[in-house]
């Protein structure tokens, strides 16, 4: 069992394997929950100024949140959209609706020039008034059913609304100066920003706001006499789903510094807990309730990919043998979290061990919610090169770091089957077959295996002594040079699998990621693209209080149950 | 600004740098203009003027001060990652030279890194114009429209001891002038894939069950 000293923050080798990165789900440090947390500890006021929409959904609202120093207003436009027309590809041009959260409370001229450009999304134009541009699609699934029963008098049917899980769903969210909109150094400064994407998480929780009000107005136009709002328990279990390619996972390779902080935090997170002496009965109580709703979670979560339909078999699997170990686990002893946790290692699969993880995380909230203040970080601070670095120690590097790479066989189709590339068309990022078409020419650099095995054996052929005189010669292996460098003083930096292989599935980055935003139910369509749900049963802003506020992300057990 | 970035990182590899290079430029022109100093116009400028010339002609040789480029013209990029790499070279109370130098402006990030780093203050000059940078800020003394400067035959660099001039003020957004940013937008352009329909329907794994 061990001493407390010798429990460490798990090893990169470990942790920064792809399908480790894919079986990731949201824990208490993801940015969804973090922004609910600082809403109710700092008292926001959400008021809805303007809803101005006909029967066909046409029209404009203005949500504003008040903080204690600043207000944030989504504007909300909405479009009749000719269901031929409705896609979630980055090359669409019109949407059922479409967003912008402006930095402060819009005027009417500042409403007007949104109309111009807003629903235009990537053809028009914001500005540094606003923060992010954003647009939805309904659930065409789901909006008819639920919009028909309100106006009936009705609710909608349970079964239907825990299958799809939301009415809308976001096909981007764009933040940090895209498009025209604020620079995120604009407002990095503010207190309410410092924590990582909490702009776009704030819209996204606006638009699960407005989206409900919406369908809940389309009820009423249909039929005033007879329609009736949701239920308010059942209005819960609507989150605001997300659609999301490929960018993301280039998203991940470019960010080593934030990769490394956000994973870092978590293993760090992790490591405190199984660090925790001896456990009180509350705290076994705590887990045994929170490994019940991650059952109940785990049922509701459905996919038609082969891949997740496997994981999903062994994280129920795997929820079945930890309830049936906690249920004889006798918690007495010293480091009673770290037995768990070697016994949850050697016993469950990836998806159990880290649906485990994130539960163990939950535990203790002044141990770990401290460490959310280090999941922001300036890249440009780990951008210089330290020119003056031996060239046998950054052979040592990569021989840490990439030795995965080095002993993988480029020569082989397979292990660079894959090429990353932007296209043309809209600049969507996008992943082709490098021996099938001619896409070489155009690759981005999101192979750091393969660079680092060529720079290994330039280092061997190499006479220089210092980085710098290597760098001088060698341009061509800067970009690896500095990414080996990065991962050496941060050791979560560095994806240590291989990006470029004819296996590699992106959805592992996008869930990786997508887990730190705090989303669900992950939903891959296919390799590269995936479906999540986000604020599913969070409360919406009229009900946050304290007891709501950060226990909502796992669904609420059936009364009998509790 | 970081659209400013992601631009100048597109074209300077359009322009046929390496990654690790393109980077650089993408953080010096990203540098410039965060202190009002025209980024975009230099990096279009010296694209151009190195449309056709070989990594080779423009690197530093680096033996001997002053440094200079085989080809007559010094790459303030690869010249300022070289001098970024060593750190000892700025450490170097005398100070150094290059001779034949494209837009030394550009020269300025990565003296400016290198001050960060090392927790001095520099200052950059050509002809009748001087560029301060320390950790804290930049300032200007002499000619500002040197600042534009296409080529120049010499470039000092020394130590100094406090900021001298006129300040460059911190702003967040980029005003680069139309035709740099066409500029930059044109060889950012050759980074992108032509589109075809095998890869608009496979490459991004949306289509055609997107919708539902």
């Amino acid at each position: 069992m061990g001493e407390a000293e010798n429990i460490h923050p798990r090893d990169p080798n470990l942790v920064m394997r792809l399908d480790r990165l894919g079986s990731f789900h949201q824990s208490r440090l993801s940015f969804m929950r973090q922004l609910l947390r600082r809403l109710v500890r700092e008292k926001w006021r959400f008021e809805q100024t303007v809803f101005d929409f006909d029967e066909n959904g046409v029209g404009h609202a203005v949500y504003t949140a008040h903080g204690p120093e600043r207000s944030y207003s989504l504007v909300a436009f909405g479009n009749d959209l000719p269901p031929e027309k409705r896609s979630d590809r980055v090359i669409a041009t019109e949407w059922d609706t479409a967003f912008t959260l402006f930095d402060g409370v819009p005027e009417q001229n500042d409403i007007d020039r949104l109309r111009s450009n807003v629903p235009k999304q990537e053809a028009g134009r914001v500005s540094e008034n606003e923060l992010t541009l954003s647009r939805a699609n309904r659930s065409v699934r789901l909006w008819e059913h639920v919009v028909e029963r309100l106006s009936q008098g009705a609710q909608p049917d349970i079964e239907k609304v825990i299958d799809v899980g939301y009415l809308m769903r976001t096909t981007a969210v764009y933040g940090s100066g895209k498009f025209g909109a604020a620079d995120r150094a604009q407002i990095a400064e503010r207190a309410e920003f410092q924590a990582p994407f909490q702009v776009e998480m704030l819209t996204v929780y606006l638009i699960r706001t407005f989206v409900m009000d919406l369908v809940e107005h389309m009820a009423r136009k249909r039929a005033p006499e007879t329609a009736v709002p949701l239920d308010p328990e059942l209005r819960r279990n609507f989150g605001i789903g997300n659609s999301t390619g490929l960018g993301m996972a280039p998203f991940l390779i470019n960010h080593p510094a934030l990769l490394n902080a956000w994973v870092g935090v978590r293993e760090e997170a992790l490591c405190r807990v199984r660090q925790v002496v001896h456990a009180q009965p509350q705290d076994i109580t705590t887990i045994n309730t929170l490994l019940a709703r991650a059952i109940l979670h785990a049922a509701h979560w459905h996919s038609e990919h082969p891949a997740q339909i496997s994981k999903l078999r062994d994280l129920r699997a795997d929820l079945e043998k930890l309830q049936q170990h906690l249920h004889d686990f006798v918690a007495t002893g010293a480091l009673p979290w770290n037995a768990l946790w070697l016994w949850v290692e050697e016993n469950l699969s990836l998806e159990g061990q880290e649906q485990c993880a994130s539960l163990l995380i939950e535990l203790y909230p002044e141990l770990v919610d401290p460490l959310t203040a280090c999941m922001s970080t300036d890249e440009q601070m780990t951008f210089p090169i330290d020119g003056s670095m031996r060239l046998s120690r950054l052979r040592e590097i990569v021989e840490d770091i990439y030795g995965w790479a080095l002993k993988t066989d480029w020569a082989q189709v397979d292990a660079k089957a894959r090429v990353w590339y932007t296209s043309e068309a809209k600049l969507e990022p996008r992943l082709g077959e490098r021996f099938e078409e001619p896409l070489e020419p155009y690759e981005q650099p999101l192979g750091p295996g393969r660079d680092a095995a060529l720079l290994y054996q330039a280092l061997v052929d190499s006479h220089h002594h210092t980085v710098a005189a290597f760098l001088l010669e060698h341009p061509e292996h800067r970009h690896i040079a500095r990414r080996a460098q990065i991962a050496a003083r941060l050791p979560y930096a560095e994806i240590r699998d291989n990006t470029i292989s004819a296996e590699m599935m992106p959805i592992d980055m996008l869930r990786m990621k997508l887990s730190f935003f705090g989303a669900c139910h992950f939903d891959p369509r296919s390799d590269r693209w995936v479906r999540i749900n986000m604020f599913q049963h969070a409360p919406f802003p009229h009900e946050l209080c304290a007891e709501t506020s950060d226990s909502w992300t796992l669904p609420p057990l059936p009364i009998a149950a509790q | 600004m970081g659209e400013v970035q992601s631009l100048s990182v597109k074209a300077a590899r359009g322009a046929g740098m390496e990654w690790g290079l393109a980077e650089e430029a993408g953080m010096a022109t990203r540098w410039l203009c965060g202190f009002g100093l025209p980024g975009v116009e230099l990096l279009s400028d010296l694209l151009r003027q190195q449309a056709d010339a070989v990594y080779e002609e423009l690197c530093p040789q680096t033996n001997a001060w002053p440094w200079y480029a085989n080809g007559g013209k010094l790459c303030p990029l690869i010249t300022g990652a070289t001098i970024c790499d060593r750190a000892d070279v700025v450490s170097e109370d005398e100070g150094f030279a290059l001779l034949g130098t494209a837009c030394p402006l550009l020269l300025v990030p990565f003296i400016g890194s290198a001050a960060k780093l090392s927790g001095k203050t520099m200052r950059v000059s050509w002809q009748h114009v001087v560029v301060y940078v320390s950790a804290i800020g930049v300032t200007v003394e002499g000619d500002m429209d040197l600042l534009l400067c296409s080529h120049t035959p010499n470039v000092a660099i020394s130590h100094a001891t406090s900021l001298q001039g006129d300040e460059q003020k911190q702003t967040f957004r980029a005003e680069p002038s139309e035709g740099a940013l066409r500029g930059l937008e044109r060889l950012a352009q050759r980074t992108y894939a032509p589109e075809t329909e095998k890869s608009r329907l496979s490459g991004a794994g949306a289509g055609l069950t997107d919708n539902d």
